[in-house]
């Protein structure tokens, strides 16, 4: 049985409001505990004068999927990708996020017919825990019902999807765009019926929303917004959240206190609005409080992979005439996909707003509970970015110092500079774990040092109270980089420069609560979909991954 | 009667119906010819249930624990094993293969690299697009086997995407086009109807038309009157027609097209021709897919690639991989191995002899399920189970969709599975004290 | 007397009914020389060869030499020999700059009454090489 115990470390736990006080942490067969069962075989850390606080979560990653191969292919004609993202292959993302002491990652975007290679890659995944998000949002299957909302059945069939494909929620992304077969053609009106289906993209939105919440899945609806890194983009984004507004729902995992509050999760929030006006969208989330967004920080990496299924952005990349290839897929009537490479540039003007674009939202939207930290990895960022983003949330001087390295014309009409508020380390340590658990709906076990939480915790050699956060940028951005110990379920996975890839995370999934007397009529009527056009039968997307990988979540 | 994946080849069908007690198979139901003979293939009577040895020049029965002590001292003895085949094994199989190729510094790679993966390496020079069968089904009004035999090679292909009605093709094989172009009057040939079009195109023209259909793409009348490679010159403006002209356009690449040709890259100027075309086009697409006749030959890249980010030709060195450019024939061409490790296939059928006579020099460890010509020449044999039937896995079909194969019964005399030889090695090599 | 043109294009290919593959699990010694140790050429080559007058074809390329028993199939292009994948052809298969011929190549064809090789004694010149 194994033990540990954490003394006297200076602990943040925003889930339990401890903001800096010196306690024990106790970790007992991988569990915090308050008390050790007996007294024996105790290990000991001291961490006297250093900070604790829980392990990180990543809400937004792409990183176990067929497309992620995709860029490995690509990238293994270029030297600098294989030099900055060491050919991204699954161990070294793994220590990538260990390193900066990360412990759980959300893989953001699955078609169900592709979800078995991410599960085989999951299992290839060391240490982290993980869990897929599938897109659904181009399924032919609920045509009807995303048609006429049918919320019973719809959330029938995604229940069992999850089930079959052991998902853990759902991605919305441009419904239904890949049905324009032609690559050029492109939609001007969200609110418009498709080409060859009876509804529209924003329908998609909205029911999957409603089916989302039907079904009690731990985490809400995770929607991309068509158009992103375009102007296109600013009044689709309107257009979803009052659309989403206008349904007036409550989170169906609201009545618990450490469950998720949003309806709608909106993913790199950075991306939409390409004029750097991020006012309407602050002033929404600060009004609406049922909504959160993740941050999308943007790294200025010398390569950038792109995985993206939004054929807007993909046109103007092609039009743009960039350098480097495409490898498209059209995967099974879920949807197209586009791999790239691509270069950010800190004298780009549009790549230096989509930068700022994040610190507005952060610095604005008071709740910071309705904010996390992300970096769209690989798409914006290297992971090994963070310190760096930290500085600049806590510190308007490590802002101001790096806005000296942007285009002129960016930093002279930006109103960032001015900008003068620093986020807390509280703040950061929400936005980075906190608040990702609780948005996903795993705050009891994740991001949380309390009682039965898993014993998932970073030790930073750094004496938070004895800094200024906002002055002490090297040692902050130090003790961030070089955590001193990334622990999980109470085993030390790093220890300074040494990284243990041993053991095996877990799979998270859910497939809600939602429980449907018809249940055995819709799925039989579903199955005969399948049967008449898919490739396979839909019974088998079912994943035969071993039980010792599974961690179920309701 | 269950129903389950067939491994006969790289379409993965989920719609064979088996009767099975678990020990014996009874009846086999919707299986194509290629199919079928892989489910005969477990009581096949040349199939070799034990271990071999070569002792006086002979292949004899033995042990596992001294086939594999044979093994595992050949491997120790060798300081450049090469690793290769792995295209009829499963995922988690060449997983282990890769993770021995690092444990031993050995070179590895799949029959992916000599096939259907030159298509990819192409891909990073000129981008592509590929497609899914489920999309072919739903969407296609045009496809076009380009020097592929699909009714021998993958038999059950063409009832699937031409003879099919889909979501948004209702009406079936009515509204498809199929257009072959093929130097050999094929089997497949013999699919097609009155509005097809059948291109017998001269041996080894293919690349003269691709670049007269680039041509064209460009600036129109570019086509030379007495047409090309053998083409008429109104049957090009027809095949052009169709794929500009198409709402959904598949081409699906065959062997015929991925021989290598002296002073140009064929796979690159395809891949460009597609690219105008679909500039050009102002209905639809036209997107790619490619046919690896073994089971799993899209597997090993896409294990490769997630593990060390490279597609094929990985090569170790002190336990890490290293930038080569070198591939399995250039290996065996220039004599750099000193063992060879061939995993489900058969070499000494499929290089030409003057790559056979290099391989023979050297001890070669042959881990199959069937007799072959490598087998003749190898100084180990280890038999393993047939995946897909005695043993279940992870394969990615044709156009790279993962499907899980299932095991229906047990293997004969206990044979292991590809992964667990391949791990029973490994283990025996780090208990051993490693290479 | 018309000229014989004996500069052929080889391809080989795998065909259902001539599958190496297939033969060394079901068949024997004897099937597999029926099945892979042949060549098919157009049935106006078959006649301008006059092969009905000696039983076999040789088959010569830059890479060597083999002995198969010629047969006569009108789908196959006059000017070109058709032969299943497998050891035997492969005898004059090759590689150049590090990439596998085995399409597409010039061969010579004439006909002869050397006699075919069977698996040993190719497997034998393998070893001797």
């Amino acid at each position: 049985m194994s033990k540990l115990i954490v003394k006297n470390g200076i602990v943040f736990d925003p889930i339990n409001k401890i903001e800096g006080e010196i306690k024990d942490i106790l970790i007992e067969n991988g569990k915090i505990v308050e008390r050790f069962s007996n007294q024996s075989d105790i290990k000991e850390i001291n961490a006297k004068n250093k900070t604790v606080i829980p392990s990180a979560i990543d809400i937004h990653s792409h990183i176990a999927s067929q497309q992620t191969n995709w860029l490995r292919l690509l990238g293994s004609k270029h030297k600098s990708f294989q030099e900055y993202w060491n050919n991204l292959s699954l161990e070294y993302i793994a220590k990538a996020y260990i390193s900066n002491g990360y412990t759980f990652i959300l893989e953001a975007n699955v078609y169900p017919s592709l979800s078995k290679q991410t599960m085989f890659n999951f299992t290839q995944l060391p240490v982290l825990d993980k869990a897929m998000l599938l897109n659904v949002s181009n399924i032919w299957a609920l045509e009807l019902e995303y048609q006429r909302e049918m919320v019973n059945e719809a959330s029938t069939f995604l229940s069992d999807l999850l089930l079959k494909t052991k998902g853990f929620g759902f991605k919305v992304y441009n419904p239904f765009e890949a049905e324009n077969w032609n690559f050029q053609k492109l939609r001007n009106d969200l609110t418009n019926k498709g080409r060859l289906f009876n509804f529209s993209p924003i329908d998609v939105y909205e029911k999957m929303t409603k089916y989302n919440e039907a079904l009690g899945l731990p985490h809400s609806v995770h929607v991309h917004v068509e158009g992103y890194e375009q102007s296109y983009a600013e009044e689709n984004l309107k257009l979803i959240l009052h659309k989403i507004k206008s349904l007036n729902l409550i989170s169906s995992k609201s009545n618990l206190n450490i469950n998720r509050s949003q309806i709608f999760h909106l993913a790199h929030a950075s991306s939409y609005n390409i004029d750097g006006d991020n006012s309407g969208l602050i002033k929404f989330y600060n009004d609406n409080q049922e909504f959160d967004l993740d941050l999308g920080f943007m790294g200025f990496d010398p390569i950038n992979p792109l995985i993206t299924s939004d054929r807007r952005l993909i046109n103007s990349l092609i039009a743009a005439e960039s350098p480097f290839k495409v490898i498209t897929t059209a995967v099974e009537s879920e949807g197209d996909t586009f791999s790239t490479l691509r270069i950010f540039n800190k004298q780009n003007e549009t790549d230096c707003i989509l930068w700022a674009n994040s610190l507005d939202l952060a610095l604005n939207i008071k709740n910071m509970w309705q904010m996390q930290l992300s970096i769209n990895f690989p798409n914006y960022s290297h992971i090994n970015k963070i310190p760096e983003i930290a500085t600049l949330l806590l510190s308007s001087n490590a802002r101001k110092k790096f806005l000296e390295n942007l285009n002129k014309e960016f930093v002279r009409n930006n109103k960032l500079i001015n900008n003068n508020k620093e986020l807390t380390f509280y703040d950061f340590i929400i936005l980075t774990r906190s608040s990702p658990a609780k948005s996903l709906g795993i705050g009891t076990v994740k991001g949380n040092l309390g009682k039965n939480a898993d014993g998932d915790l970073n030790i930073l050699n750094i004496n938070i109270d004895e800094i200024d956060t906002s002055k002490d940028i090297e040692k902050i951005k130090n003790s961030l980089k070089s955590i001193e110990y990334v622990i999980k379920e109470g085993k030390i996975i790093k220890k300074d420069d040494s990284i243990d890839i041993t053991p095996n995370g877990k799979i998270f999934w859910s497939s809600g609560t939602f429980e449907y007397e018809d249940k055995k009529l819709i799925m039989n009527r579903k199955k005969d979909f399948y049967q008449k056009y898919y490739s396979i039968f839909y019974d088998s997307l079912n994943t035969s991954i071993g039980n010792e990988f599974l961690r179920e979540f309701n | 009667m269950k129903r389950s994946v067939c491994s006969g080849c790289s379409l993965l069908c989920d719609d064979i119906m088996v009767k099975s007690d678990g020990i014996y198979i009874d009846e086999v139901f919707g299986a194509c010819l290629k199919g079928k003979e892989k489910f005969d293939q477990v009581t096949s009577q040349n199939r070799i249930l034990s271990p071999l040895i070569r002792k006086d020049d002979t292949l004899q029965k033995a042990s596992w624990d001294e086939a594999l002590q044979r093994t595992v001292d050949l491997i120790k003895k060798s300081k450049k094993p090469l690793i290769y085949g792995l295209s009829n094994s499963s995922c988690e199989a060449q997983l282990k293969g890769i993770e021995l190729a690092k444990l031993i510094n050995g070179f590895i790679d799949s029959n992916a690299s000599i096939c259907q993966g030159k298509v990819l390496d192409n891909a990073v020079n000129s981008g592509i697009t590929l497609t899914t069968i489920t999309e072919i089904i739903n969407k296609a009004d045009l496809i076009l086997l380009w020097g592929s035999n699909a009714a021998e090679s993958i038999p059950r292909l063409l009832n699937k995407v031409l003879f099919s009605r889909g979501k948004f093709r209702m009406t079936g094989r009515e509204i498809k086009t199929l257009i072959i172009i093929d130097p050999v009057k094929t089997a497949s040939f013999n699919t097609m109807g009155v509005r097809d079009v059948a291109l017998r195109i001269t041996p080894g023209k293919d690349i003269e038309l691709i670049k007269v259909l680039k041509e064209e793409c460009c600036a129109a009348d570019s086509i030379p009157s007495e047409g090309v490679a053998g083409l008429d010159k109104d049957d090009m403006k027809r095949l052009l027609q169709h794929l500009s002209g198409a709402e959904y356009g598949v081409i699906f690449v065959g062997q015929g097209l991925l021989t290598p040709q002296k002073n140009s890259n064929l796979i690159n100027e395809l891949l460009e021709l597609v690219q105008m075309i679909n500039i050009k086009q102002e209905r639809g697409r036209i997107t790619l897919a490619m046919m690896g006749g073994h089971f799993n030959m899209n597997g090993f890249d896409h294990v490769a690639l997630s593990m060390y980010g490279k597609r094929g030709n990985l090569h170790f060195k002190d336990n890490q991989i290293l930038e080569t450019d070198e591939n399995i024939i250039s290996k065996i061409e220039n004599e750099d191995f000193d063992c060879s490790i061939f995993i489900g296939t058969d070499p000494i059928s499929h290089f030409p002899m003057s790559l056979s006579s290099k391989l023979a020099k050297k001890p070669i460890i042959l881990i199959d399920n069937r007799n072959s010509a490598t087998l003749q020449l190898a100084s180990i044999v280890l038999p393993t189970t047939i995946t897909g039937i005695e043993c279940s896995g992870l394969a990615y079909r044709l156009d790279h969709i993962p499907i899980e194969l299932k095991k229906i019964i047990n293997p004969p005399s206990k044979i292991p599975t590809d992964e667990e030889i391949l791990n029973q090695i490994i283990q025996k090599l780090k208990s051993d004290g490693g290479n | 007397m018309e000229v014989i043109k004996t500069d052929f294009i080889l391809n080989t290919v795998r065909r259902m009914e001539n599958d190496q593959s297939k033969e060394f699990s079901f068949g024997d010694k004897k099937s597999l020389v029926e099945k892979l140790a042949i060549a098919f050429i157009n049935p106006k080559d078959f006649d301008k060869l006059n092969l009905s007058s000696k039983p076999n074809l040789k088959i010569s390329s830059n890479f060597g030499i083999i002995i198969v028993k010629g047969i006569a199939d009108e789908d196959v292009p006059e000017g070109t020999v058709l032969m299943p994948i497998s050891i035997w052809s492969n005898q004059i298969t090759g590689v150049e700059n590090s990439e596998l011929r085995y399409k597409n190549m010039r061969v010579d064809v004439d006909i002869t009454e050397e006699k075919i090789n069977d698996l040993n004694s190719l497997i034998n010149k393998i070893k001797e090489a």
